[in-house]
């Protein structure tokens, strides 16, 4: 048995490992050459074939700090990012723990419709959503994109919440309701942190639609109320050839704050906490 | 200690009828145990005396005082369920707890009263686990 483990052992490090690490070069190739087309003069972002030996100049990042319009663009893309994560999770969680409770057939009927609504095209919904945006005179705010998107995530967050809710035993709330707590503090102080996974799996897929969309923002938005993504998209679109490293720097700005989340909250999107909470 | 009594305490979910006009006095330390096949409604009727389950007509007095509409957090009750069931985020201490801190105890006399409890159950060294581990 110990001779198995340390040949299983030995199969990792010679064949799993490397294995594993190709992929993840592969994978993250088009990065890192994004990165260093970023760091590079336009002269040598152009070289063909590339020049891997070249003096590294921070100036597109410089020139890029300086364009007013990327510290508008972050701006907006931080509030309406925040704020979108914040409304679709507590209605998600209302929402999703309504449904989980009161149940039934009405529950279905709307849990279905709602993911009926989920499945349309996004480009589907554009043509009204513009017209009610001028129409409404709210055409390139952020709490239009705000409102919009909120809408577009919702159907999302209840599904994703409704399930967690509904494996939570309902002993555990008439526990807490016997303790003394009503229903709204056995929700907030017993159900919601038993699913804290859940909590957290539909804040980080909330914050990565709304920091990387796209479609929404192009067509609701103009310069004032514009999020990254389409500052990046500004970027690639210019006729001027000397723009490319300063596309390669705004995307790599764009990704940053995305790579850090994602590092810090993976080890949240994780279940389970529930196990062990009920012996029966 | 408090008697408790049913009077014509009747459930019904959708269409059926689960507790039919259940008549019941309970005096004061008597200890009584509700027995029958499964599906026969002891649990509904207890999670009506508690307060989980709200009656759908008759009465239920505790201690000479009418709860039939009160919550259960008002009828000062205590309940162990079926399947017990304990919260999987807090510690033991917090879990033994819980009732106290929802009332607003302060901090240091629930303390000493998960202490004393936890000392004459004999489980003080395992106050700061959760419950899975």
């Amino acid at each position: 048995m110990k001779n198995l483990n340390a040949r299983a052992a030995l199969t990792d490090k010679v064949v799993i490992v490397p294995l594993l690490l190709l992929f993840a070069l592969i994978g993250s190739l088009p990065f890192i050459y994004l990165v260093a087309i970023s760091i590079k003069t336009p002269v040598d972002a152009f070289a063909m074939p590339p020049s891997l030996l070249f003096q590294p100049t921070f100036a597109s990042y410089l020139q890029l700090l300086h364009d007013g319009q990327f510290g508008q663009y972050l701006w907006n893309s931080v509030v309406v990012t925040g704020a979108v994560v914040l409304i679709s999770t507590i209605i998600g969680a209302l929402g999703g723990y309504g449904l989980a409770r009161y149940g039934g057939l009405s529950s279905f009927t709307l849990l279905t419709v709602v993911l009926v609504l989920y499945s349309l095209p996004r480009s589907a919904v554009l043509v009204p959503f513009y017209q009610l945006s001028q129409a409404s005179g709210m055409y390139d705010t952020r709490v239009l994109l705000i409102l919009v998107m909120v809408a577009v995530n919702q159907p999302f967050t209840v599904w994703i919440f409704e399930g967690f809710f509904r494996e939570i035993p309902r002993q555990l709330e008439q526990a807490a309701m016997i303790d003394g707590c009503n229903r709204l503090q056995a929700f907030i102080r017993v159900v919601l942190p038993v699913a804290g996974p859940g909590l957290a799996t539909t804040a980080i897929f909330s914050l990565l639609f709304a920091y990387n969309e796209f479609l929404l923002p192009v067509i609701l938005a103009g310069p004032e109320s514009s999020t990254m993504p389409v500052l990046v998209a500004d970027y690639a679109g210019s006729s001027d050839l000397r723009h490319w490293p300063l596309f390669a720097a705004a995307a790599v700005a764009v990704a940053l704050p995305l790579i850090i989340v994602m590092i810090t909250c993976q080890k949240f999107i994780v279940r389970g906490l529930v196990s062990g909470a009920v012996k029966g | 200690m408090a008697q408790v009594k049913l009077r014509d305490v009747r459930k019904v979910f959708k269409k059926s009828l689960v507790v039919d006009d259940v008549n019941l006095d309970i005096a004061d330390g008597e200890f009584v145990v509700l027995v029958g096949p499964s599906g026969c409604g002891k649990s509904t009727t207890l999670n009506m005396i508690a307060g989980l389950e709200s009656v759908t007509s008759g009465d239920i007095e505790i201690g000479n005082r009418v709860v039939t509409w009160l919550p259960p957090k008002d009828r000062r009750v205590a309940m162990v369920f079926q399947s017990y069931a304990l919260y999987p985020h807090m510690t033991v201490a917090e879990n033994l707890g819980f009732g106290l801190k929802v009332s607003k105890m302060d901090s240091a006399e629930i303390k000493r009263r998960v202490t004393s409890v936890a000392e004459s159950l004999a489980i003080e060294p395992l106050l700061g686990r959760k419950p899975r581990e």
